[in-house]
């Protein structure tokens, strides 16, 4: 019974949890300028996200460590150095990002202008990382995101040509800017397969003490919510595309992407993006502060939990604060939410490789899988993401020159 | 058009390369210019519409005055970063399509202006008279 409430909640909060910034911003823009043509781009990231979380936390509930944590006695700290101040990085540009989507979301719920909401902002993001669990980390604010189903909603009263939809599911040549299609393509990759939101998991997955039995809760948990979390990042893109790209907008801030919930939530419209894009955010930047604790402390051997009282992870619990801190003055000095956004999603894309690689290694190491090493469908999808990801990591650059 | 020289490397015509190099200095730059001026296009269209959809949205009462005035202030800040733009360009200052250009977006600015007094006095009167200047912008930049 206590696996299946698990399950549920697991799934739900994993809808809840699939949209933020980087999604929305990525979706939005993709249907502005090129209606329903990306959507391959949303299916196959998912798909990629689903199986990497599933792998994910394969790993922490059968060797009981992290992901980061395993990489790190696998390889050693010399290896991890890089990967870390990489991560450490896009953690801190990707929090900037979040909180920027949170005061714009409150600027236009108030009208109080956006600055005036980054440190009230960053101060509930670290009351809630100091105060809360594990549990009501995740399944509370995946909860409240349940609100980003108004994409689905709005979708389906659009009613879309869904012939169209469907067609667009295989990658087609762009009609017009090739260079802006690769780009948001590969944006749409890094804001969904972010490094951040793996070890997230599989942290949360030690937390919670998931063990090899409830392996299919963790199966059920991640395709089922990631797969459902990418319709809801779907229902962004199809309703961008069906109401600002007919009247030529490309969204280069998020008041303009509100305008595309006007003609189906009427004087509700503004309020529900709203709120979404706010709850989305808000519960993006705490799970991205706590990563950067988790990551910190696992690399570095500390002491680590969201459940442990904070005096028995004090540096763990400094380290989310650090990180929570530089981010918000660094959003104070003043910045352009969706370019950060954008900017970000980019590079999260250059570092995939490195995070992809020693995973493989891991996923077929019976030390820490024993008889759950990766099959051969796993190993080729990870081969071909780490390839896939070198690729785009050295064209990533370019594309954010002229594309981005 | 070229000739084999002893060491079979392939030699081209001087006279060839020069007009070659000629060409593609006069046209690049012409493509290039031609695609920013198509871009500053699409952009200024983007955000006349912008403006076109607030108005009519916060007319229609569909949207807050706090909404409309915040996303034309930010359109507004975005416009006048269009311009910028447009103006960084000398040869956008004498081109005659850049030219026009610029002259639409400083015509959108002192629009948005105008809404975002109406907005904040709740006279739609105003931002109806503002609305129909919005049409000529959009269709200087189609």
């Amino acid at each position: 019974m206590s696996a299946l409430v698990d399950l549920v909640l697991g799934v739900v909060t994993s809808i809840g949890g699939f949209v933020e910034a980087g999604s929305i911003s990525t979706a939005v823009q993709a249907g502005s300028e090129f209606g329903f043509q990306l959507l391959w781009a949303v299916a196959i990231a998912t798909v990629m996200l689903a199986f990497l979380v599933e792998m994910t936390g394969r790993l922490a509930a059968v060797s009981k460590r992290s992901l980061v944590a395993a990489v790190r006695e696998r390889f050693g700290i010399q290896f991890q150095a890089i990967p870390l101040a990489a991560e450490l990085l896009i953690d801190v540009c990707l929090l900037i990002a979040e909180i920027g989507g949170v005061a714009t979301a409150l600027t236009l719920l108030t009208g109080v202008a956006f600055v005036w909401w980054i440190l009230p902002v960053g101060a509930a993001a670290w009351f809630v990382l100091w105060r809360c669990g594990f549990s009501v980390i995740e399944y509370g604010l995946g909860l409240l995101g349940l609100v980003t189903l108004s994409f689905v909603w709005s979708t389906w009263r659009l009613q879309p040509q869904w012939h169209d939809v469907a067609t667009s599911m295989v990658p087609s040549a762009p009609s017009h800017h090739p260079m802006r299609y690769a780009f948001i393509a590969v944006s749409i990759l890094g804001a969904t397969v972010s490094p951040y939101l793996l070890n997230f998991y599989s942290s949360g997955t030690v937390e919670e003490k998931v063990t090899e039995r409830e392996l299919w809760v963790n199966r059920t948990t991640a395709y089922a919510g990631m797969c459902f979390g990418g319709v809801v990042s779907m229902g962004a893109l199809v309703t961008g595309a069906m109401v600002l790209q007919p009247r030529h907008i490309i969204v280069d801030s998020y008041e303009q992407a509100a305008l595309m919930f006007v003609p189906v939530f009427g004087k509700w419209a503004v309020p529900l993006f709203a709120l979404s894009l706010g709850i989305g955010c808000f519960g993006a930047a705490v799970e991205i502060a706590l990563n950067a604790g988790y990551t910190s402390a696992q690399v570095f051997g500390w002491s680590w939990g969201a459940n442990k009282p904070r005096s028995e992870a004090a540096r763990f619990a400094a380290a989310f604060t650090g990180v929570l801190g530089l981010s918000v003055a660094l959003a104070l000095i003043g910045f352009d939410p969706l370019r950060l956004t954008l900017l970000s999603v980019a590079f999260t894309v250059v570092i995939m490789p490195v995070v992809v690689l020693p995973f493989l290694v891991l996923l077929n190491d019976p030390k820490y899988l024993k008889s759950h090493t990766a099959g051969p469908v796993g190993n080729v999808l990870l081969a071909m993401l780490t390839v896939v990801g070198a690729l785009l990591a050295i064209v990533v650059i370019p594309l954010e020159l002229f594309g981005g | 058009m070229a000739t084999q020289c002893s060491a079979n490397c392939i030699r081209v015509q001087p006279r060839l390369l020069q007009t070659a190099i000629v060409v593609v200095g006069l046209v690049c730059p012409a493509c290039t210019t031609t695609q920013a001026t198509q871009e500053h296009r699409e952009k200024l269209r983007s955000l006349a519409s912008t403006t076109a959809a607030v108005s009519e949205a916060w007319l229609d009462g569909r949207v807050s005055q706090r909404y409309a005035r915040a996303a034309f202030r930010r359109t507004y800040v975005l416009v006048g970063q269009e311009r910028d733009e447009i103006e960084k360009s000398p040869h956008a200052v004498i081109d005659a399509n850049g030219r026009r250009l610029s002259d639409a977006s400083a015509q959108l600015t002192r629009t948005i202006a105008v809404l975002i007094e109406g907005v904040s006095a709740g006279d739609a009167d105003v931002v109806r008279q503002a609305a129909e200047d919005i049409v000529p912008v959009l269709a200087e930049s189609r």
